[in-house]
């Protein structure tokens, strides 16, 4: 007769306790959170700071979330002096486009069949894909034989040695592994074909892995300069973005690269021609390379953020 | 059906990257074609387009130079259009290996620091035919530089570079503050010892500046820039011009690896001095360039070595800040050393520069446009910039510039806008020499006038406590070279060469040692230093020296005039 | 045991490798994307012939037409005190690296997991990935100027609390060199890192939680009893292949928040090969390296892989 509400009593407290468990919780999150914030953001806002000042001010060091001497040169010098930067940034945007539009289906295909556990090539395929992240030919034999599959001054060189990476596909296939596997079951209990399944099913229900995959594979992507300079260096029409920039940047080393060159160099430098600071311009190189990504990244960021509704697994 | 849609999707794609990528492989071999156009001023030479890889990080931001004013002037009178390519985010001998490897090679090509290995691999068209029937080129060298830029096969690969120097600003030296000076009363300094004591007696005095500390001595350590501390600043101090990782006795021309050499030992003293006293730069030994060249521009820095050309960010940022403070350069030696040779030999370098590649379709053509470069009309161009724009014909028929246009050509962003002084590579006509027709020098930073107006009122204000005109005068002038240099041998020497990578891979341990050496405490010093010097045992450094001096002295012979 | 299920259970014995493969051709289909690996990956390994010879670029593809030297090259790394040295230090690296940057992405991505707030949410997972597209250029930099001795922030902060009485050159001190390069790791990627987890997390089923919630289950506890075990299959695989990478440093980051005062500690592998071969083009001894590092990484992995299997039956392979 007593022992009801008594019980009721305790769970009230055991209530209260928690939920005051679970403020503090959140309080100590937020505040850790925050910190996380601020040493992250600060190197950017330095960067953006510091992009936006004069640059032989900013030689003089202690610039900080604000530009001392305002200057937009940097911008200038990279937007309006090299006449190639739009075609290359259009370049870098196909390639990101293309590369991760081709990249995504063909890793998801791979990802899909080392989920089957019972395929019967499921680990042959697993282990020839994973040594892929461990071995590699060295540079001048992986270019000669490039060269000699025609990728030299070739957009597919952009798009089709990257396309299969180890680590993308491993990380999708653990998603799919974590997916319910009655629906491949109940599927194929239907009669439905394998392409179906991965396509049909699998596909929509990936979408959180996708748009993490897609975004990694993007950035890296829109970011590549190497494999510009390796095989497309010669033709303007192939030249990226981050390679144009990489050359404006280089500029400021000019004089050097190494002491071999730079002593000769001393000795022939005329007055006039010393270093030009890059500072500013790295910087603004940073905000500009960020910008693009910053527009797509909130159309993906949802993907990975919200947690699947119910629905959309059962249906 | 939806598996075959989606794989239909799929082939697609495929082929849409497969046209887009068979598009612009075909675009790049249309421009060649309908170019003609150029051709405005009735020129006869037959239209063409040439690559030229360039061994080396741009030097402009402007980019292409092609179509700055100096570029498209020169497009229109060699009726040729360049398709220029830089070094990017590699370094030479790893772009030069793969230009070898696929035993593909762009039109023209520069070599820095890759010349052996290109020779070896035969990316060069001989030029010595060309040289002879040509119009422009063959009075550009003199009988003896033809012999420096002939190979050992009796072939010339590439052009090299003739003799330049400042005359505004010695190359490198000891720089001390100009605040430290007037408190010193601007003392001619001389000594090595003189310089360290000026150095501990100002900062005694000004402990801080501006709330910080005033640092003593910095140096640059970062890898690429370490030079200075590796071998750079001690070879002046005994008395021996630039030549490199080496010493070369002037006499004998025997050559002496530095890192070993007790005037070395001298240097890493200073330093050890230095620390221990506290003044060195706390930072010295991890700081990046930047940091440096942020130092410099503070004003905080009393004293240090190194090349002008290296420092010039930090010193435009303190002449902006603060020029009361400006580092001014001294040929300090050690005491009993007679003479100093800071500015070293005015010199032809045989060791790099351009040259037309085997895989050229038309060297013909390709030389063509190179004698056609080096008329006087272009090389004036390529140095002077557009007739009008910038300069004009004087009463006596040479070249000059208005105050403005010579504001112009000291701002580097204007000169990049403008094209002028880009393409050093085409530089054919020496710079120090008067050209024929206008008889002005063809370098406008080495002509009377540019002198002149080089300096701010900051600096002619200090010269006036020297007497001195210019701040090479303390410094002994630089001379016509007796043999080929040191640095430009190391360069020329085959990089593969064990002899030569004996020499750089004791640099990156001097690197590492360096930092010991100036850090540890006073009496265990020598303990270090024997320590490295058995670092170095190991590698064939004697053979390295061999080398050189054998080098040297074969060059001998061609630089007597 | 019925004929049936054994069927299920063993079907390779049953039917034959060959005609399980045409039974399962669509899978086989769609496996075919490994061509591309096999171009592009496996075919550039010839390249591993020239660790034996005295390659020279000029020869191109035909490698025997150099000296052929055997295991010389190997001989020459394993009798090199700085290999050993750059090895002990790519190991440490390595395994700091590893520790720090998967237990701090591994957090964070709980930590915001946790946040109940959308636009909090959302907005603390962008920030926090920024540092990503900072290049190590311009991290380096910063990093320096943060630490510096001279007026460095930290060290400002440090001495004002009293804890330390002289700067401390925390870049400029071999001893905990290692250590740096982990924490800038950490803050440099930690944020990138965390989207995979948090990818992996959103397939939690949500119902789990609320039955949680209705036993009365703290926060820890749910974060130890749901969230991390249903996204085992990803913090196994990613930890795993983060293993399989011991060695791989990561060049760029090194060389540049290396300085001369701290060579003794921060010359790793790839380091050393740079300075004392590639930049000479002597690309045998790189080849050599390479290979050396490959069968690492396949030892490790291979290890990993056992390990695994024996932990809980199941393996990445």
């Amino acid at each position: 007769m007593t022992a009801q509400p008594m019980q009721k009593q305790k769970m009230k407290t055991g209530l209260v306790s928690t939920k005051t468990a679970n403020l503090i919780f959140d309080i100590v999150n937020t505040i850790l959170l925050l910190m996380v914030c601020v040493i992250t953001l600060y190197p950017f806002l330095n960067t953006v700071a510091i992009s936006f000042n004069d640059s032989t001010d900013a030689v003089y060091g202690g610039i900080y979330l604000w530009p001392r001497v305002f200057s937009l040169r940097s911008y200038e010098t990279i937007l309006l002096q090299s006449s190639t930067i739009p075609h290359s940034a259009m370049i870098s945007a196909l390639r990101a486009v293309i590369g991760t539009a081709l990249s995504i289906p063909l890793s998801m295909m791979l990802a899909y069949v080392m989920s089957r556990r019972d395929f019967v090539l499921r680990s042959a395929v697993t282990k020839m894909v994973l040594f892929t992240m461990y071995v590699s030919g060295g540079l001048i034999p992986t270019f000669l034989t490039y060269r000699a599959y025609g990728l030299m001054n070739n957009f597919l060189v952009y798009i089709l040695p990257g396309c299969i990476s180890a680590f993308n596909v491993l990380v999708m296939r653990s998603f799919i592994q974590g997916l319910p596997y009655e629906l491949i079951e109940s599927a194929k209990i239907d009669g439905a074909s394998e392409y179906r399944i991965l396509f049909g099913i699998v596909f929509p229900l990936s979408m959180p892995v996708i748009a993490t995959i897609g975004l990694f594979v993007s950035v890296s992507q829109w970011n590549q300069w190497f494999d510009t300079m390796l095989y497309c260096s010669g033709e303007k029409d192939l030249i990226t973005l981050q390679y144009e920039l990489k050359r404006i940047l280089d500029t400021a080393n000019s004089m050097t690269g190494d002491s071999v060159t730079a002593d000769a160099m001393a000795s022939t430098a005329s007055e006039g021609s010393g270093r030009v600071t890059t500072q500013t311009i790295r910087a603004a190189m940073t905000v500009i390379s960020v910008v693009p990504i910053a527009c797509v990244y909130p159309f993906l960021q949802k993907y990975f953020v919200k947690g699947l509704t119910l629905g959309a697994v059962k249906g | 059906m939806s598996a075959k849609k989606g794989l239909a999707l799929l082939i697609a794609l495929l082929m849409t990257v497969g046209l887009l990528a068979g598009c612009s492989t075909g675009d790049a071999n249309a421009p060649a074609e309908g170019d003609g156009s150029a051709a405005a001023n009735g020129d006869e030479r037959t239209p063409a387009t040439f690559s030229l890889l360039q061994m080396a990080a741009a030097t402009s931001t402007v980019d292409p130079w092609i179509d700055t004013p100096v570029g498209q002037y020169l497009k229109e009178k060699t009726n040729v259009d360049l398709e220029i390519e830089y070094l990017v985010g590699s370094d030479v001998r790893q772009k030069a290996s793969l230009l070898i490897a696929a035993g593909e090679y762009p039109d023209l090509l520069t070599t820095s620091d890759a010349s052996g290995d290109l020779k070896a691999a035969g990316a060069f068209v001989p030029l010595n035919d060309y040289i002879e029937n040509s119009t422009n080129i063959k009075n550009c060298y003199t009988a003896s530089q033809i012999k420096l830029m002939t190979q050992e096969d009796g072939n010339i690969y590439w052009f090299g570079n003739h003799a330049s120097e400042n005359a505004v600003y010695p190359t490198a030296g000891y720089y001390l503050n100009m605040d430290l000076l007037k408190q010193a009363d601007y003392p001619q300094v001389t000594t090595f010892e003189q310089w360290q004591q000026l150095i501990i007696d100002y900062v005694e005095k000004n402990p801080t500046y501006n709330g910080q500390s005033t640092i003593g001595v910095t140096e640059p350590t970062e890898a690429w820039r370490a030079s200075a501390v590796q071998y750079g600043g001690s070879r002046f101090l005994a008395g021996y011009p630039n030549d490199g990782l080496t010493v070369i006795d002037q006499d004998t021309l025997e050559a002496k690896v530095i890192m070993t050499q007790d005037f070395q030992k001298e240097f890493c003293k200073m330093l050890n001095k230095m620390w221990n006293l506290g003044i060195a730069d706390p930072e010295m030994f991890m700081q990046t360039d930047e940091q440096l060249q942020s130092k410099i521009g503070s004003g905080r820095v009393a004293g240090m070595y190194d090349q002008r050309s290296m420092i010039s960010v930090g010193l435009d940022a303190l002449e902006a800040n603060d020029p009361s403070r400006m580092l001014v350069a001294f040929p300090v030696v050690f005491e009993g050393v007679e003479t100093e040779l800071y500015r070293g030999a005015r010199t032809f370098q045989p060791g790099f520069g351009i040259g037309i590649s085997v895989t050229c379709e038309d060297p013909d053509r390709a030389f063509q446009f190179l004698d056609d470069l080096a008329s006087e009309e272009c090389q004036t161009v390529l140095r002077w910039g557009v007739e009008g724009t910038d300069w004009s014909y004087g009463e006596d028929g040479g070249l000059t510039k208005t105050e403005e246009q010579w504001a112009q050509y000291n701002d580097v962003y204007y000169k990049q806008e403008q094209g002028i002084e880009q393409m050093g590579w085409f530089y054919f006509w020496p710079g120090l020499e008067a050209f024929p027709e206008s008889g002005t020098i063809a370098s406008p930073s080495n002509t009377p006038e540019y002198a002149q107006q080089a300096y701010e009122d900051y600096e002619l204000e200090f010269l006036s406590h020297y007497d001195a005109q210019t701040f090479c005068d303390w410094f002994n002038p630089s001379y016509d070279a007796t043999y080929e240099p040191g640095y430009s041998i190391r360069q020329r020497i085959d990089t593969s060469d064990p002899r030569k990578i004996a020499g750089e891979t004791a640099l990156t341990i001097t690197l590492e040692y360096v930092p010991k050496l100036a850090q540890c405490a006073p009496e265990d010093f020598d303990a270090v230093w024997d320590e490295f010097v058995s670092k170095l045992d190991d590698l064939p450094l004697a053979e390295y020296e061999e080398l050189v001096t054998q080098m040297a002295q074969e060059s001998a012979p061609n630089y007597q005039n | 045991m019925s004929a049936q299920s054994s069927a299920i259970v063993k079907p390779r014995k049953q039917i034959g490798f060959w005609r399980q493969v045409w039974r399962q051709r669509q899978l086989v289909i769609l496996s075919l994307p490994v061509i591309l690996v096999l171009l592009f990956n496996y075919v550039p390994l010839w390249g591993w012939l020239v660790a034996f010879f005295n390659y020279k670029p000029t020869t191109g593809f035909n490698v025997f037409a150099n000296e052929f030297r055997g295991l010389e090259y190997f001989q020459a790394l394993f009798q090199d005190e700085y290999f050993w040295r750059g090895l002990k230090n790519s190991l440490g690296m390595g395994v700091l690296k590893i520790i720090f940057s998967y237990v701090f992405s591994l957090m964070l991505a709980v930590m915001i997991n946790e946040v109940r707030v959308s636009w909090f949410k959302r907005t603390v997972q962008t920030i926090s990935y920024l540092p990503h597209f900072v290049s190590w250029v311009v991290a380096a930099n910063l990093i320096f100027v943060t630490f510096s001795p001279d007026s460095g922030i930290v060290n400002e902060v440090l001495l004002a609390l009293g804890i330390i009485d002289h700067p401390v050159s925390f870049m400029g001190m071999p001893q905990i060199f290692w250590l740096m390069v982990a924490l800038a790791d950490v803050w440099k990627s930690a944020g990138y890192n965390a989207i995979v987890y948090l990818a992996a997390m959103t397939s939690i089923d949500p119902s789990l939680y609320e039955s949680a919630d209705i036993d009365g289950a703290g926060r820890f506890s749910k974060i130890w009893n749901i969230t991390l075990p249903s996204i085992t299959p990803t913090i196994k695989i990613l930890l795993v292949l983060s293993i399989g990478r011991l060695l791989s440093v990561g060049f760029e980051q090194v060389y540049l928040l290396k300085s001369a005062s701290t060579t003794e500690t921060a010359s790793t592998l790839e380091v050393y090969i740079y300075d004392f071969y590639m930049k000479y083009g002597m690309w045998a001894q790189g080849s050599a390296m390479s290979i050396f590092n490959s069968l690492v990484s396949v030892v490790l992995i291979v290890g990993c892989n056992l390990l695994a299997k024996r932990l809980d039956g199941e393996g990445i392979m």
